[in-house]
Formats: structure tokens, sequence, C-alpha cells
């Protein structure tokens, strides 16, 4: 990963920026929206415990420490997949999130949340998610 | 209803803070994926050069791309360490890695 950061730095304006977006390592929250009310069912979990973005917090650590950029601004913010049925949250993870997996319990919470004869109702998926600006510096 | 990704506009949202608004800039995004961000951004800057390793996401990218866009977007399908910029020297305002590193 520093190596492709060291490239990135390479390809950047001596005035540029490299902004980067990922999530933290933190599970994302599983949630049910009924009407205007959101309840807690679970968490997503991942094969690997999310070591990928641990890693990446490391490789932007490691660049920084190397000289190669300074961090001007970092923050975080919500990312949030909304599914109408457990059935279209589990095909949109299998599509694109083949590592991810739905606990039964928390499955069970879902179903539970979603059998209300409210109409207004989805599943939602919220990741938190860290963006960082960093300047490159002179070599 | 289908799976909507952050229909409250958070990502876009949260660059548009952390990137000073120019529309002359230079983009090279890495790790594009099928150009689900490319696309909400790419009105706003000079050039993006996408790229992305996975030939199949690129070929998505490129299919989904609407024509308004075509003539500021070049998606490739290169990793970044393979990258080759044409000219040799550095040439991009802003680097964008979007859920790749």
């Amino acid at each position: 990963m520093v190596h492709a950061l060291a490239k990135i730095h390479s390809l950047l304006q001596p005035t540029g920026v490299l902004v980067d977006i990922h999530p933290t390592p933190e599970p994302p929250a599983i949630q049910v929206r009924v009407g205007s009310e959101i309840h807690a069912a679970g968490w997503l979990r991942e094969a690997d415990d999310y070591v990928e973005y641990e890693e990446a917090d490391r490789a932007i650590d490691d660049a920084i420490e190397l000289g190669m950029f300074v961090l001007e601004r970092q923050g975080q913010f919500d990312f949030t997949t909304h599914a109408g049925t457990l059935r279209e949250l589990k095909d949109h993870l299998e599509a694109e999130w083949q590592e991810a997996f739905i606990e039964d319990t928390t499955i069970l919470a879902i179903e539970d949340l979603l059998r209300t004869p409210q109409q207004d109702k989805e599943i939602l998926l919220r990741e938190s998610v860290r963006i960082s600006r960093l300047r490159p510096l002179p070599r | 209803m289908a799976v909507v990704l952050d229909p409250e506009g958070e990502e876009l949202r949260a660059l548009a803070a952390f990137v000073e608004a120019s529309s002359g800039l230079q983009v090279l995004e890495v790790g594009c994926g099928d150009g689900r961000l490319t696309r909400r951004y790419a009105a706003q800057v000079a050039r993006v050069t996408a790229i992305d390793p996975d030939g199949d996401d690129i070929l998505h990218a490129q299919d989904k791309l609407p024509d308004e866009l075509r003539d500021r977007v070049e998606f490739q399908a290169v990793g970044i360490e393979e990258y080759r910029l044409s000219s040799g020297a550095p040439s991009f305002d802003l680097v964008l890695l979007a859920w790749s590193l």
C-alpha cells in the first residue's frame, strides 16, 4: 500500500492533493427504519474482521512518517445503504461484498422488526467512513 | 425498492468539503470500480482519469457513463502500480483514493 502511495506522490502536481476515502475498521451497523423510528438490529460481520481498513490506516500513517505527505484534514461521515427487504440486502452483499455476512441473531432481529404492519419500512446498513486530505511534500 | 447507496449524498458532501471547488481540476481516481462515485463528481472538474485493475468493472463504468461526461472522463483497466503517464511529468491536481487503499 505504501508503494501505491509513493506512486501517487509521483503523479501529483506539487500543489496537488490526495484525498483518501475508506471505511473505519468498526463493523457497520444494521438498522431497521419503521416510519420515523430507527431500531438497531445488529452489525455486519466480515470474514477478516475488516483488517484491510486497519492496513489502509497504517499505510497512510507510514506515508506521513516517511515524509511523503502531510495530513491537512481528516473527518468522518456515514455512508448508508438502503434496502427494502432482507433478500435485497443479501443479494447486494453477495454481489458487492463477498467477505461480509449477517449473523443469525441479526437476521432474526431484522425479520422481527420488519414484521410490523407498517408499510413505510426499510433496512439500513450504516458504514462509518473516514476521509483524509493529504498534501505531498517535496522529495 | 432496489438497493440504494447513500441517497443522503453524504459522500459527495464530504468530498466537496475536502476539495477546493475548481472547474479546472485534473483528477486521477484510483480504484474507481464501476464508476459509481466518478459519475457523481465528474461534471464539477475538468478531466478525470479513472483507473481500476478489474476489466469487467471498467466495462460497466464505461457503459454507465452518461453521454455528457464522455468528453471529460477516461476509464482505464489498470492498477496504480502499472499506471503510466503519457507525458512522464506529474500532472494531477487531485488523486482520489475512494474505497480502494
